[in-house]
């Protein structure tokens, strides 16, 4: 008796429906990294003076610990359980892709985070990465100061009009894809 | 072997569209108005050719690693230590597909292996499989892929989450990943989508990152080594925790560097052809680039005559030159035969025809059968 060649079944579980969603993309520029931000602040006044109040993206944060440790942020609390699964790392230090003034190493006390966002080139305006589609047109950055961003885009100090105490990059993007442009990676 | 006509499927359209295939109609991409019947004897023909053919692979990326050759392919100095790790550790690998040259009399000849990141997945693996069931019930067909892909998950390295990762605004590689997916999930893991342009790396942690800042632990990337490699974030993947698959020792397997070396160690094996790292003394040949796709940069050679090429950004990497072995013509077309492997076991096959003796991304899928 001849062996068949063929699967018996072939059955999908969602592939029909997901092509529903093709056409779905990203207006971020495919051509620059983009590095998520995040800005520090001494009270919530100064916080939400530079996001504004409501949409309520400031939140309290531990303070620094004395060795500098990641503290726990309050809207993120991804980064928090990265820095508890590699406590050997010294997540506070200032490096890598962490920029911006030492408030980690120094253990300096911070107590307010604004959201965490990137430059979205096309609309000229921060985005956020916690909240799909939201953008800050009242944000420091936007106001009259937006191109102040490139200055600090590799790493600088917060925007001369920001009360931000601190600044950080905790996630470095765009450092794949270089290859891909034009075609496909299939064969 | 035999290519004849037969009446499409007057719903195949709407059929095709809900099995995923969103493209098929891009420049006729899916053709059913014909088939190709292959008998069972030439089925095990291309079936043995294949397991044979990945097993010689397999032993001469571990020739080019022990040998110190891996500049030879292409491969770049700071993807050395990875590759080598890799083949080590034996890390695991999903599934590559074999071109193949077969005119249902000679013994199918190796072209390439797109040992990395192959496409055609879904449209073998299913729409193909569905287009016999619905066209002729109860015969058959070399294609256990589905079931083979599934299984092979099963075997995958840890449990929990699989990242897939392909590039942005590609839809053909959407739809393979997609169908990926799908079957990591029938395999009984979570899976997610990823854009490659969108992983990220936390530098403390020492890990990739999706875009809500999951760890990357398993990540299966429809995207070549050899760009990966090149790419700013290339430094970090040693360092990283990630699981890749493809492994990045499929970086040699797919590079048609590999082409001379399986000549070199498998002299007049009736699956080879002859092939070099320079002309030679060929006369008819095929020039290709190590990391060519879809045929681009290719070109044939035959008495100092170019008798076809396609274009392409290829080349700059280094070419080798295999003896030409023109594909078989039914009718004004050139079928290449795709033999899938999911593993290390052959688990089926596609017919891809062109109208031009160098398949390129804008041939047709045309569906088998197995009928004596």
């Amino acid at each position: 008796m001849q062996t068949k060649k063929r699967s018996d079944r072939v059955g999908l579980v969602f592939l029909g429906a997901a092509t529903a969603l093709l056409g779905a993309c990203s207006n971020t520029s495919d051509e620059e990294a983009i590095e998520v931000r995040q800005d520090f602040y001494a009270s919530l006044a100064d916080c939400e003076a530079d996001w504004g109040e409501s949409l309520g993206d400031c939140s309290a944060i531990r303070e620094a610990t004395a060795n500098g440790q990641l503290p726990q942020l309050g809207n993120n609390d991804s980064a928090a359980a990265l820095a508890n699964a590699n406590p050997g790392s010294n997540t506070g230090s200032n490096t890598g892709t962490s920029t911006g003034s030492s408030i980690y190493s120094s253990g300096s006390s911070y107590r307010y985070a604004g959201p965490r966002y990137y430059w979205d080139r096309l609309a000229g305006l921060p985005r956020s990465i916690e909240v799909p589609g939201r953008i800050y047109p009242n944000s420091y950055l936007a106001r009259g100061a937006s191109q102040s961003l490139g200055n600090t885009h590799a790493g600088g100090v917060p925007a001369a009009n920001s009360r931000a105490i601190g600044h950080s990059v905790s996630v470095a993007r765009g450092g794949f894809g270089g290859g891909g442009r034009g075609g496909s990676s299939g064969g | 072997m035999e290519r004849f006509a037969i009446a499409p499927r007057p719903d195949h359209q709407q059929k095709l569209e809900a099995q995923g295939l969103s493209f098929h109609a891009w420049d006729d991409y899916w053709r059913e108005d014909a088939c190709y019947r292959f008998t069972l004897a030439q089925v095990e023909d291309i079936e043995a050719a294949t397991a044979e053919l990945h097993a010689m692979c397999k032993h001469a990326v571990r020739v080019v690693v022990a040998q110190g050759r891996l500049g030879q392919l292409g491969i770049p100095a700071a993807m050395h230590d990875l590759v080598a790790d890799s083949l080590r550790r034996d890390d695991f690998s999903l599934y590559g597909r074999f071109d193949l040259a077969f005119d249902g009399r000679s013994p199918p000849k190796l072209l390439e292996y797109n040992a990395d990141t192959p496409t055609s997945l879904l449209e073998s693996a299913v729409c193909q499989w569905h287009w016999m069931e619905d066209v002729r019930p109860g015969t058959d067909q070399f294609n256990s892929l589905h079931d083979k892909l599934i299984a092979r998950w099963r075997q995958a390295p840890g449990t929990g989450l699989v990242h897939v990762a392909c590039i942005k605004d590609n839809e053909e590689d959407w739809v393979c990943a997609s169908y990926l997916r799908d079957t990591i999930e029938q395999a009984g893991r979570p899976s997610a989508l990823v854009y490659v342009e969108d992983i990220g790396w936390h530098e403390d942690s020492g890990q990739f990152l999706d875009l809500d800042n999951q760890p990357i632990d398993t990540l299966f990337k429809l995207y070549p080594w050899e760009w990966l490699g090149a790419d700013a974030f290339a430094e970090h993947i040693a360092r990283a925790t990630t699981c890749f698959i493809e492994p990045a020792w499929k970086a040699v397997m797919s590079s048609k560097g590999l082409l001379p070396i399986l000549w070199e160690l498998y002299p007049e094996h009736p699956n080879l052809l002859p092939a070099y790292f320079a002309q030679s003394g060929l006369t008819q040949y095929a020039r290709k680039p190590f990391f060519s796709r879809e045929g681009a940069n290719v070109q044939l050679w035959r008495d100092a005559k170019l008798l076809a090429e396609d274009t392409g950004p290829y080349g700059q990497e280094g070419f080798v030159y295999q003896a030409l072995c023109l594909l078989p013509e039914f009718g004004g077309h050139y079928p290449v035969v795709g033999a899938w492997v999911v593993g290390d076991e052959p688990a089926g096959m596609c017919v891809r025809e062109d109208i031009s003796p160098i398949t390129t991304n804008m041939s047709h899928f045309v569906p088998h059968l197995i009928e004596d």
